[in-house]
């Protein structure tokens, strides 16, 4: 089969030998010479214990915010207001009551202004597995009020992490918040992707004026200027959207925008395996070009590509409420981490509910395992080639 | 200028002290200067002590008028020096100088419910409320040492207010509904204000800190900028040089005291050197002329200098409770009360709970609605009440202010002179059945999806337009709760958060349909704007407030019901007497109350206020920081000072 190389690649650094992967995946070199890419992506990716750790996490992730209303203790419009800022609970266990904590009311101090919470020892709010609570759709399809972990009885109150300022549970505004930070961001991610590739690979690929129209037209989307286009934005979205919709379609417009950078590169990697001797060579077999183009310049920067993937993805979930100062950010009472984020940004939370920064948590968390993900299918994209650490 | 010999007396002793500070000064020259330098009976500050000895400045007796006005001295005699820190949120606002420097030819009382007087020593109005009559100090003097007389009142009156050319349209503060006063100075300290209608108002407005000032304009300062009194091609070349359209655009920069330091002002603080983008920070310096003594007749302020940073909201807060912040109440957030008090000893600073002028967050529907259906329904009192209604006000104030808000219709309230029996709960309870009830009175019927559908047909979807700030009351969080209530009787309303100029602009446009604005609402006859249409600006009807403002000329034609308002303010106004006054301003709140034009949500229980230990003079009876009263201006800043140990 005719591999994939790495055009920089000096003696010092030369590629693995069908030895060295079949050592490092523990297979026989048999199984390596004659695996198809895919497999040995596989197996090479199944080494890497960080990418592994992070894909596990990744699709927990996933899967607990497919099923957010089943995960998370109540929905994020049930609230309690006389337990704003109430501290997290943490369940006792005791053999006649099984899990559980005290309810508590909650009242401010009129001098220190502090809320103060008292639980009241003589009753128990018993924590249980599939209880009825809020209602919510499965899936948006099977409408349910079966949660995995909750309060027994509908209606009472639980903070396992705490409660925001309105009293709403933080842990199922979390759970929540995953739907949009993972959804939303790898849309523009995705079409951005989408674009760069297809435009940069038929600019790379055909060159001459194809190649310089295309690259005019690069040119000419990189010179908009940014804020000006927010600012248009925000005047033309209709204010009776809600900030869920609002934002998407800001995403997909930036997006739109945004493919260019990675069109360049895809382009400049493209023109210079064009003209490598294996592309010759299947050119001069007669091989399709779109076959010549996926099957054999594509794998040549897979790597790159998910790079660049990889670290789009963090920044998307960052960003979210970057632009809310234009009223086309996400914010309240859309549920998404940046948003909780954002609302934890003030004195208040930092000096007397730090526990509201916890949804930080949850973006490291995602950023960390996108990462390592990234990093492994970097690395195995090009079986053959050496580990980067 | 003949010098009393009392006078002579304490320039001589001045002399003694100052000598006895530089002899102090020489014997300790290696420590660090003290900025309390002085002994405590020197009647002027060290460092103004300095700059007379360096001939830079006359002597204070020569500085002073022939009498000055003797301030009461809160805690006691304070020393001179130091720095006062303070914050603010927008690099524009000028409250510092409001608040701290205030000016005016009358002031208000310790108590803020009366006038005293002030640059003027004498004031007499006549018994219709038509002629006022100011004598001015003897020998008063602009910071930069020129005389101040009444000439300086004739051109501001003359001059400015009464260009057309600088001010088109006459503002509340100083028209009487139709014209603005003339001004006639029989002498240098004599000035009568002239006005075909009576002005009820105008003596209040003369102790309005923000309105006082803009009556006092330097003349030998301002008149080269000015057309009519300059060259005019000079001063248009000036203008255009300075990147100004207009000589009147580049008079008014000239005439900002907050922006520019050349100004001659009146006030205990003139602006050394102001803050802008680069900077971010003014800083303010005693005014060697200002008029004012303490019981022992030496000259205040006791404090030299105030430095403003401009901050975001966040930072205010977190200086303040490190204690960074000396005397700060305007521009503080509410939210971070908390953790004001719990850095309190720590920090070395206390924190007051100051009254807050009966501010409450409301929502005003647009009366003048550029859309004939929305309009006809917010005018209908059932659909206000019905709104009114089914907002759960105890939920609200247990959620975000831990159940020790202020819950009540935006009235004038006991604090008020205006207030009127059993005004101000109307229609407060929680009853969404009473409100689904008028709603459906109305034939707002309810399509599939439970949302009303607007008697054309087409659905009910309001617009909350609003401007989003966590000082107070948290703006968005109220409203999503309110976006919540009413989601419950099938209204559904959007939330636009928008800045500032954009709001001003928008209510301007008359293009909202529903306000959501904080309330001052004891005051309310200083600032029309939120209980009546006087003006394009108004927060509930700006239409029919054009058509007021323009005499019918634009604008929208008022119905029945909001013109007896205009008649109400109009009589409010030209009240020959309070008794007349009063009667109009309840009247004003009985309609209000019956009507319910706003509705409101949620007020303050009190607003935080930040002193740190070393400061002495500021008073500790909670009084009002309101706007009206110059904010921390009521404890007469002047006579506060570091304790300087």
């Amino acid at each position: 089969m005719v591999q994939p190389q790495l055009p920089q690649a000096t003696p010092d650094d030369e590629a693995g030998t069908t030895a060295d992967l079949a050592t490092e995946t523990g297979r026989s070199s048999r199984d390596v010479a004659s695996a198809s890419q895919r497999r040995l992506i596989w197996w090479r990716f199944r080494k890497h214990r960080l990418a592994m750790v992070g894909l596990v996490l990744l699709v927990a992730m996933y899967v607990v915010a497919a099923f957010a209303g089943f995960f998370a203790p109540f929905s994020t419009t049930t609230y309690s207001g006389e337990h704003a800022y109430h501290p997290p609970q943490v369940p006792r266990f005791s053999l006649q009551e099984g899990l559980f904590v005290h309810p508590t009311t909650g009242h401010t101090d009129p001098e220190t202004l502090a809320p103060v919470f008292t639980p009241d020892e003589s009753e128990h709010v018993h924590l249980r597995f599939f209880v009825h609570g809020d209602s919510y759709r499965l899936l948006g399809l099977v409408e349910t009020d079966i949660h995995l972990f909750g309060p027994s009885e509908p209606g009472e109150r639980w903070y396992p992490l705490g409660a925001d300022r309105t009293g709403a549970d933080l842990l199922s505004k979390i759970i929540y918040g995953s739907q949009i930070s993972l959804s939303i961001g790898l849309v523009g991610v995705a079409i951005s992707l989408l674009l760069g590739l297809l435009l940069g690979g038929i600019s790379g690929y055909f060159g001459g004026t194809v190649d310089a129209v295309l690259q005019r037209v690069i040119e000419l989307f990189m010179s908009i200027p940014t804020l000006p286009l927010w600012l248009g934005l925000a005047a033309s979205v209709p204010p009776q959207w809600g900030p869920v919709p609002t934002y998407l379609m800001i995403t997909v417009i930036l997006s739109l925008l945004g493919w260019t950078s990675l069109a360049r590169v895809i382009r400049g990697r493209l023109l210079q395996i064009r003209d490598e001797d294996y592309v010759l060579a299947a050119t001069l077999d007669g091989v399709p070009t779109t076959r010549i183009i996926f099957r054999h310049m594509v794998p040549a920067f897979t790597s790159h590509i998910i790079a660049t993937v990889s670290l789009a993805v963090p920044a998307m979930i960052l960003s979210e409420t970057a632009l809310s100062f234009l009223g086309l950010g996400l914010r309240s009472p859309a549920v998404s981490w940046g948003v909780l984020l954002q609302d934890a940004q003030n004195v208040n939370v930092i000096a007397t509910a730090p526990w509201l920064l916890l949804p930080g948590v949850a973006v490291v968390l995602a950023v960390v395992a996108f990462n390592f993900v990234g990093d492994g299918l970097r690395d195995s994209a090009d079986p053959y080639g050496k580990r980067s650490t | 200028m003949t010098q009393s010999p009392h006078l002579t007396r304490r320039t001589l002793l001045l002399m003694g002290g100052g000598a006895a500070a530089a002899i102090l000064t020489a014997c300790s020259s290696d420590e660090p200067p003290n900025p309390f330098d002085g002994a405590e009976d020197a009647l002027e500050s060290p460092m103004l002590a300095e700059r007379v000895e360096a001939g830079e400045l006359p002597e204070l007796g020569e500085r002073l008028p022939a009498e000055p006005k003797v301030v009461e001295v809160h805690d006691g005699p304070g020393r001179y020096g130091g720095t006062l820190q303070r914050a603010q949120l927008d690099v524009n606002d000028s409250g510092a100088l409001t608040a701290f420097a205030a000016v005016g030819l009358l002031e208000w009382t310790w108590a803020a419910d009366a006038a005293e007087p002030s640059l003027a020593v004498e004031f007499s109005k006549n018994d219709t409320n038509t002629e006022f009559t100011f004598v001015l100090r003897e020998g008063l003097k602009w910071s930069d040492g020129e005389p101040f007389t009444s000439a300086d009142l004739a051109f501001t009156v003359d001059d400015v207010l009464r260009n057309p050319t600088m001010i088109p349209a006459a503002p509340f503060w100083f028209s009487d509904g139709d014209d603005r006063p003339t001004v006639e100075t029989p002498d240098e300290r004599t000035v009568i204000f002239r006005y075909n209608n009576p002005f009820a108002l105008f003596e209040k407005y003369m102790c309005h800190p923000a309105v006082s000032h803009q009556f006092l304009k330097p003349k030998h300062y301002l008149e080269q900028f000015h057309a009519d009194h300059a060259d005019p091609d000079e001063v248009d070349a000036a203008a255009k040089a300075a990147g100004f359209d207009s000589w009147d655009q580049y008079f008014w920069d000239r005439d900002n005291w907050w922006t520019n330091p050349e100004r001659p002002v009146l006030g205990a603080y003139r602006v050394a050197s102001p803050a802008n983008a680069q900077s971010g920070t003014a800083s303010l310096e005693r005014n060697p002329y200002y008029w004012k003594v303490d019981g022992d007749g030496r000259q205040l302020p006791y404090i030299d200098n105030i430095q403003v940073q401009v901050l975001a909201q966040d930072a205010i807060d977190l200086r303040a409770a490190n204690g960074d912040l000396n005397f700060q109440g305007h521009n503080l957030g509410y939210n971070s009360a908390q953790v004001f008090l719990q850095n309190e000893e720590s920090n070395g600073y206390r924190m007051l709970r100051w009254r807050n002028d009966a501010t409450l967050l409301s929502i005003c529907p647009n009366l003048s609605h550029q859309d004939e259906v929305l309009r006809e329904l917010f005018m209908e009192p059932d659909f206000r009440a019905a709104l009114s209604l089914a907002i759960d006000r105890e939920d609200m104030n247990t959620t975000m202010l831990g159940g020790l808000g202020d819950v009540r219709q935006p009235l004038a309230t006991e604090t008020s002179d205006y207030y009127v029996e059993g005004t101000g709960t109307r229609h407060l309870e929680h009853d969404v059945d009473r409100a689904n009830e008028l709603l459906d009175g109305l034939g707002l019927t309810r399509g599939s999806d439970g949302r009303r559908q607007r008697p054309d047909g087409a659905p009910l979807e309001l617009v909350l337009l609003y401007v989003d700030s966590t000082a107070g009351v948290a703006t968005s969080d109220a409203f999503t709760m309110v976006q919540r209530y009413w989601e419950e009787i099938g209204v559904r309303i959007s939330l636009r958060p928008v800045d500032p100029t954009l709001y001003a602009e928008l209510r301007v446009a008359n293009d909202f349909d529903l306000d959501g604005t904080p309330m001052p609402s004891d005051d309310f006859d200083m600032e029309p704007v939120w209980y009546v249409p006087t003006g394009n600006n108004s927060h509930f009807a700006p239409a029919y407030g054009q058509w007021y403002a323009t005499n019918g000329a634009e604008g929208m034609e008022p119905p029945e019901e909001i013109k007896r308002l205009m008649d109400s303010w109009d009589a409010l106004r030209g009240a020959p007497n309070d008794e007349e006054r009063l009667a109009a301003g309840r009247a004003i709140v009985t309609q209000h109350d019956e009507n319910v034009y706003a509705i409101g949500l949620l007020g303050l229980p009190f607003q935080p206020v930040i002193v740190t230990d070393d400061l002495r003079g500021v008073r500790d009876d909670e009084p009002k920081l309101s706007f009206y009263y110059g904010r921390e201006g009521i404890t007469k800043p002047e006579q506060i000072s570091f304790t300087g140990s």
